[in-house]
């Protein structure tokens, strides 16, 4: 265990530096580089341009500038924003709430959902049942997060006005019930096409499982059907769908930025469509190397959780 | 066992089912619509009436109707396919040739290789896509040209894995062994051996990639770093739907769905040809 924990945690560290020179690498690659945005403002001339550059460091090797900023980024200094100056941690932590908010309103929809058509898709291999939960998982992963948020939008909200279109409360009206109306379409939206991920590989794994001698022997004694799911399948389908977390919250984030923006929820995929628009690199070069290293630590927490839970991985 | 069989094999496999005819038969009619209607037409994708702004479906011989500038939307939903599929297919053939090489390398090549190479991939994965897509789109120049590369930069990666598993699995395989062992070189064992073995594998996994462009492709240019207007692509024609959500749906509920449509069907197909490449298995 402490072995592969050591062997996971360099891998880890070495992904990491090679993410946030990515991230570096990708935003000094442009052209103007980091200085763009302060080039269109009036009035600027190219000696205060070189004086600015001079300030940020821009005029030296880029290996240096990169050791000086990783560092700085090594110990929470991420920098500051273009616009107004706030640090950039700062903002990722005050347009985090609401991303997590959608993530998890639209996991606790999408895993039971997944899991439950994963598993009656294996159960039924070869039937009816199958091909129409095998439809089902295409259609849905075949939607266009924004149209299908577009869509729920003219339903839900212009036609029935049950639900608001965007934002996260009404002005003035911040109760808790109101949030959850606001969250409803966001998450409804982002839970429906992130259930292919989840019913794929639940179908995989049960198929795998339903197959084994302990189920079918199980099965010839006459142990109802839903008693094998429940105690057997279940239980041994879910163990190897903790490590697929880490595939999974890259495709959450990716899904998150398109739905914020039909909703326009304040989240951290807004908030660097934003800066994007800015020309806000040092918050673009924040979130990137943000959501890398959690996509990293919220893989390696899976694996770890997964080896502490199955005991036949423990050697 | 003829390589002409075994094609011959699959094709009768895949066109036994309905998904398979099914979805053939849709891409080969929305890839001859978007590529020969807008010569049918009477309308141009880029023709603007100010008379006939917001027509409904089937008004004023506009069978999809117009939009805010009086644009006939079937052309344009036919002139915006033609980009999309452009994307969807050259990004997949382009990112399919680099996985397949980066893959067999890795496969081939146990070791210091194979660690770079992996390590490359696990680094690009962890991004998310449309976070990367977004960022280098708003670096470069936007266009056709762009919006082609900077998919295939980021979806080599499915390939390449599906590329070393499989190279792996051939590799062990007592004939490759054999072969090895009587000293066939390198080049011949690539391109004899383990090539044609995981060619399948491949095709299946580039069909799926061609559904995945194009909904990438979409949301580029759903989001502004795209296609620019007055160019259509699919994705574009949604950028100012939203606003008229209200009074005028269409504009938004049919280019969109269109898109759902084609990419379920690129999707199905590659379903079906998983299982007539391998029946009964899933991969």
């Amino acid at each position: 265990m402490t072995g592969f924990l050591l062997q996971k945690l360099g891998v880890n560290c070495l992904l990491l530096v090679l993410v946030s020179m990515v991230g570096f690498v990708l935003v000094h690659a442009t052209p103007g580089g980091p200085l763009a945005q302060f080039a269109l403002s009036p009035g600027m001339t190219s000696a205060r341009l070189a004086e600015i550059a001079h300030g940020m460091g821009l005029d030296r090797p880029l290996w240096q500038q990169y050791l000086h900023w990783s560092a700085r980024l090594a110990t929470g200094d991420w920098g500051r924003s273009y616009r107004d100056q706030t640090p950039v941690l700062t903002m990722i932590w005050l347009h985090l709430g609401a991303t997590a908010q959608l993530g998890l309103a639209s996991l606790i929809l999408s895993f039971p959902l997944g899991v439950a058509l994963g598993i009656v898709a294996a159960l039924r291999a070869g039937t009816r049942t199958e091909h129409l939960a095998s439809l089902l998982s295409v259609v849905l992963l075949s939607l266009p997060t924004f149209w299908l948020g577009l869509v729920f939008i003219y339903v839900f909200s212009v036609r029935l006005g049950w639900f608001p279109a965007g934002n996260l409360t009404t002005p003035g009206h911040g109760a808790f019930m109101d949030h959850l109306r606001h969250l409803a379409l966001p998450s409804l939206t982002l839970g429906l096409v992130s259930v292919p991920l989840w019913s794929s590989y639940t179908q995989a794994f049960a198929g795998d499982i339903w197959r084994q001698d302990h189920i079918r022997t199980a099965r010839a004694l006459g142990v109802p059907a839903w008693r094998i799911v429940v105690l057997h399948l279940l239980p041994e389908a879910l163990l190897p769908l903790i490590p697929v977390a880490g595939v999974y919250l890259p495709t959450l984030l990716s899904g998150a930025l398109v739905t914020e923006t039909v909703f326009t929820w304040p989240g951290i995929g807004r908030l660097l469509l934003d800066s994007l628009q800015y020309r806000d690199y040092p918050v673009v070069m924040g979130l990137l190397v943000f959501s890398a290293a959690l996509v990293l630590l919220c893989s390696l927490v899976a694996e770890i959780l997964h080896h502490l839970c199955d005991p036949r991985l423990r050697g | 066992m003829s390589g002409g069989m075994v094609s011959h094999g699959v094709w009768r496999r895949m066109t036994a089912g309905r998904g398979g005819v099914i979805s053939l038969l849709y891409i080969g009619s929305i890839v001859f619509a978007c590529f020969c209607g807008p010569f049918l037409l009477p309308f141009g994708p880029t023709s603007i009436d100010l008379h006939h702004r917001f027509l409904p479906p089937l008004a004023h011989g506009h069978v999809l109707g117009t939009d805010e500038i009086g644009r006939d939307l079937l052309a344009r939903v036919l002139r915006g396919g033609r980009v999309s599929l452009i994307v969807g297919v050259v990004s997949t053939v382009l990112s399919s040739l680099i996985g397949t090489v980066v893959g067999i390398v890795a496969g081939y090549r146990p070791g210091g290789t194979r660690f770079l190479i992996t390590t490359v991939i696990d680094t690009v994965l962890c991004f998310p896509v449309i976070f990367l897509l977004l960022t280098l789109a708003a670096i470069l120049h936007p266009g056709l040209v762009t919006i082609v590369g900077i998919v295939t930069l980021v979806s080599w990666m499915e390939v390449a894995r599906v590329a070393q598993a499989q190279t792996v699995l051939v590799r062990q395989m007592d004939y490759v062994t054999a072969v090895m062992a009587m000293g066939a070189p390198d080049r011949q064992i690539l391109f004899r051996e383990i090539l044609p073995n995981i060619a399948p594998a491949i095709i299946v996994s580039a069909t799926l990639n061609i559904a995945r462009a194009i909904l990438l492709e979409s949301y580029v240019s759903y989001l502004g770093y795209g296609i620019q207007p007055p160019e259509a692509s699919w994705g574009n024609l949604l950028n100012n739907a939203q606003e008229y959500l209200e009074s005028d749906p269409w504009l938004a509920v049919i280019p969109g769905f269109v898109i759902a449509l084609t990419v379920a069907m690129f999707n199905v197909l590659g379903a079906a040809l998983r299982e007539a490449i391998a029946p009964g298995r899933r991969a």
